[in-house]
């Protein structure tokens, strides 16, 4: 048990690294980073606790992926097996726990610990044979896939928009907007095998317009009608909603040209960072945009000669 | 006609092929054979253009890559996308025009379930429907028999003998020898990244004892098995 503890280290510093941050770095920042942002969380919201215990049990549903799961059950004893599981589940909700102790939610605390080894009895596979429809069928397979995997997240947005509308709350329906660009962004973060680059009879640059292109289009399905329903509530505000609207395409375009930068590994930090501060600094997107889209079209030219 | 001339490619210090020089002819199958680990999936890739090496590629066809279908050994499959959206992907990026795609479903494959979700074999039977509707040139198959029942098995040599009339040019890797003995017209066995030898379709049987003499040698002695 000791060797898998030891060997899971030696994976995340590996990951850490691959990412370009340095593992000792890494273990100095993250408590500090984590301590700070839970700290503007409670200052800023009434109902931090609650979020703060959701964000804990979705980490560690993240370890409750039933193929890592046989892969363990089969290497390790049922009680080894048990304990990994439950150690793992304890470690990641620690700094959680300690946090809300530290801020007298005792309850909350208690909560999260008695679920933290409960969770690691349970398996979350899906035994759902059915087919999510989707209207991108016949596409590039970015909207197919994450529109079946963030559905949900679509449905939700929708509902804070009518929610924003009955509360007469223009900024939280402009943050739902935001929020949908946000799900179709999210599509576009992870990187595809290189064949299905490959297989493309495209010159770079036909191809990375044709994948800007069909971004935009798509986004527009699932955005459009939620900039509809809030402009004809707010029609006074419609050129604030436009505004939004094309800095969600202007991301949503960076995004695409970020992820292509760097093809066929996995964007990393430097790409991660330069989008981070575009987001308080939107005009910083115009040299963004064309620096990625170069970058974009010597990797591709690799594979699309 | 497809020309490789002094291709070599090494990551680091490895040379992992070393200085390859091969034709591949229309209308023939080509076997290639060879340890694991021995180049036989970088020379693949290499002609596929997926992988950067040293040397010369040649072809009528420019570019290549756009006349080829690459059945890989474990084929990617997106979490969920199914089977019939996996093939109109396929055919979409070489702007094939796909219908009857029900009528081509050769293997009854359940085309609107998740590809993720099939076993290995009928991955592998996906792939090859996608690239047999995207109707290349050149077929790249690296072990196209790995993982599939007896019955597809069958079915894809009858493909590969079908695809040698219209004159396309194939070439197979597969551990399994008899698989190769029924369906290449050569065979060129790959070690430690040099093509070694090669052997016509009369001179299969003769090989085949070789590479069991070569392979089992004293190996299995050693084990002292009880």
């Amino acid at each position: 048990m000791k060797n898998y503890f030891t060997l899971q280290y030696k994976m995340l510093n590996r990951q850490l690294a691959d990412f370009g941050i340095q593992p000792v770095l890494a273990y100095l920042a993250l408590p500090v980073i984590f301590i700070v942002l839970s700290i503007y969380l409670f200052q800023k919201m009434a109902f931090a606790q609650y979020i703060y215990l959701l964000m804990a049990l979705s980490l560690i549903t993240r370890f409750n992926d039933s193929n890592r799961n046989n892969f363990l059950k089969a290497c390790f004893k049922s009680n080894d097996y048990l304990i990994i599981r439950i150690a793992e589940n304890v470690l990641v909700i620690l700094p959680f726990f300690i946090f809300l102790i530290c801020k007298n939610y005792f309850f909350s605390a208690a909560i999260l610990l008695l679920l933290s080894p409960f969770a690691a009895l349970v398996s979350f596979k899906s035994k759902l044979q059915f087919t999510i429809p989707t209207p991108f069928y016949k596409q590039p397979f970015e909207f197919i896939t994450g529109f079946r995997k963030t559905f949900l997240g679509f449905l939700c947005c929708y509902s804070i928009t009518f929610i924003a509308i009955a509360v007469h709350n223009f900024n939280l329906g402009i943050f739902a907007l935001l929020l949908n660009f946000l799900f179709c962004i999210s599509f576009y973060t992870s990187t595809e095998p290189d064949f299905y680059v490959w297989v493309y009879s495209l010159t770079p640059k036909l191809f990375l317009i044709k994948k800007i292109k069909k971004a935009l289009l798509h986004a527009t399905i699932l955005t459009f009608p939620a900039a509809v329903i809030l402009s004809l509530f707010y029609i006074s505000n419609s050129f604030i909603i436009a505004g939004f609207y094309c800095l969600g395409y202007v991301y949503l375009a960076a995004i695409v040209c970020a992820k292509y930068s760097v093809f066929p590994v996995q964007m990393g930090l430097p790409q991660i960072i330069l989008l981070a501060i575009s987001i308080p600094l939107p005009p910083l997107l115009i040299i963004l945009v064309p620096y990625f889209y170069l970058q974009s079209i010597k990797k591709l030219g690799i594979f699309l000669k | 006609m497809i020309t490789i001339d002094n291709l070599t490619i090494s990551f680091g210090n490895k040379e992992v092929l070393k200085d390859i020089n091969i034709n591949f002819s229309k209308g023939k199958v080509v076997g290639i054979v060879g340890e694991n680990g021995s180049g036989k999936t970088t020379l693949f890739k290499c002609i596929a253009g997926l992988q950067a090496y040293k040397g010369v590629i040649k072809s009528e066809y420019t570019p290549l890559k756009n006349h080829i279908g690459f059945l890989q050994t474990e084929p990617y499959f997106f979490s969920k996308i199914t089977g019939r959206e996996y093939i109109q992907l396929l055919c979409n990026a070489r702007d094939i025009k796909m219908d009857e795609i029900d009528n081509r479903n050769i293997f009854d494959l359940p085309l609107n379930q998740y590809a993720a979700t099939y076993s290995t074999g009928m991955k592998k039977k996906l792939a090859l429907t996608a690239i047999l509707i995207q109707e290349n040139e050149m077929l790249i198959l690296d072990e196209p028999f790995n993982g599939v029942d007896i019955h597809s098995n069958i079915i894809i040599t009858e493909i590969i003998h079908q695809l040698k009339l219209l004159n396309k040019t194939i070439l197979i890797s597969s551990h399994i020898f008899s698989t190769l003995n029924s369906t290449c017209d050569e065979i060129h066995l790959l070690r430690n990244g040099k093509f070694i030898k090669k052997v016509l379709k009369e001179e299969f049987a003769l090989f085949e004892q070789e590479l069991i003499n070569f392979t089992i040698g004293d190996r299995i002695e050693k084990l002292h098995l009880k």
